[in-house]
């Protein structure tokens, strides 16, 4: 219950974060049987799929290192689908990660970091 | 120890007045059942005051909420950004940035539009005293008429927030437009009335405004820019019918003025 929670409350930070950077929301935690994409934003005209790893603590490594190679298959995977399903107007797509450091007690956000084109 | 029922009506007036909200329930109870009629109505109008002051207190937490947002996503440093000066037919347009550093009351603060010039110059100068930081952009009418008066105003805010002496990691902008500028932004709709910051930015920017436009009076008189400070007028029209346009005249919104005077003509 607790990390869904972190999780949520990482999705969150990230959202509004990516939005003051000038992204638009296009669709939040698109959900298929395979996996789900967290966030799905337009930065300009390009299609921007955003997967978002919160922590509270380094117990289970910084959130960087949960980024894998498996995870990235499992992303373009996903990404295939949305885009089989109709995606809005966009010229090009792109995938990114954001990390989200969280104050465990308060829930503030200590740092965002957002890394671009992943692969 | 105080003795309520000893001090004079003057003495418990001026007593309750500095200990506003910090009287205890026991004094007032004590006080709602003195034998003067006249002490009784001090309670009553110290009770009024003190709800007031309270609902008050409530509004401008409320008015807070973004910032505290904004502080709890990670930011530090938080600019509210206004405008002042988009419709009059003359002068510049005025934008402001404040950056505060923590949540502080300051009483009445609200949306310009909503407040007398009077009170606009009193949170003015609570607006200074407690900011950490303000910027001012200033575009005039040259760059009104070359550019329009939505870029001119983007330049404006862009100015003002260059000019903070701290660079904002957030800007949070009224309206629903926000300038390409860089700087990462939240656009508030309505954002006057629901953000300190912003509302601090729009008084600013329109005492800034006002003053220049008293100076400009001087520089330029019988337009009556003193009173009206540029915005159309019933004055400020049959100025400009009598007088023709100033220098400080923004060209492009003659237009309609002088078509409807051929017209009438």
């Amino acid at each position: 219950m607790r990390a869904k929670q972190v999780g949520r409350y990482g999705e969150d930070a990230a959202l509004r974060y990516l939005e003051d950077q000038g992204y638009r929301l296009v669709e939040r935690n698109f959900h298929t049987r395979y996996g789900e994409l967290d966030l799905i934003m337009l930065e300009g005209q390009q299609l921007v799929f955003v997967e978002v790893k919160a922590r509270t603590s380094l117990r289970y490594g910084q959130a960087e290192e949960a980024i894998t190679w498996r995870k990235l298959q499992k992303m373009r995977q996903l990404v295939a689908i949305y885009l089989a399903q109709g995606a809005p107007r966009h010229r090009g797509i792109r995938l990114d990660a954001v990390a989200v450091d969280i104050e465990p007690k308060t829930l503030r956000t200590l740092s965002i970091r957002h890394y671009k084109n992943i692969g | 120890m105080h003795d309520l029922q000893a001090m004079t009506v003057a003495q418990i007036k001026d007593w309750l007045q500095v200990r506003d909200g910090q009287v205890t329930a026991k004094d007032l109870q004590r006080l709602r059942q003195d034998a003067r009629a006249s002490v009784r109505q001090l309670v009553e109008r110290y009770d009024r005051a003190h709800s007031r002051r309270c609902s008050e207190l409530q509004r401008l937490e409320q008015m807070w909420q973004l910032e505290k947002q904004a502080w709890q996503d990670g930011y530090r440093w938080v600019a509210g950004v206004d405008e002042a000066g988009r419709g009059p037919l003359a002068g510049p347009v005025v934008a402001a940035a404040v950056i505060f550093k923590q949540p502080v009351p300051i009483i009445g603060l609200n949306d310009s539009k909503q407040l007398s010039e009077k009170r606009r110059e009193q949170l003015y100068a609570a607006i200074c005293e407690q900011a950490f930081a303000i910027g001012i952009g200033i575009m005039d009418q040259y760059c009104i008429d070359t550019h329009n008066i939505l870029q001119a105003t983007k330049l404006a805010m862009q100015q003002a927030v260059q000019g903070l002496p701290q660079t904002p990691d957030l800007t949070l902008v009224d309206g629903n437009l926000l300038p390409d500028w860089g700087f990462a932004s939240r656009a508030v709709v309505g954002g006057d009335g629901r953000s300190c910051s912003i509302a601090a930015a729009s008084i600013v920017a329109k005492v800034t405004r006002d003053r220049l436009m008293v100076e400009l009076d001087s520089v330029y008189p019988g337009y009556g820019f003193k009173r009206h400070k540029g915005y159309p007028s019933r004055e400020h029209y049959q100025a400009l019918h009598r007088l023709g346009p100033c220098p400080i005249h923004r060209q492009s919104f003659l237009r309609k003025f002088y078509e409807v005077e051929n017209h009438e003509s």
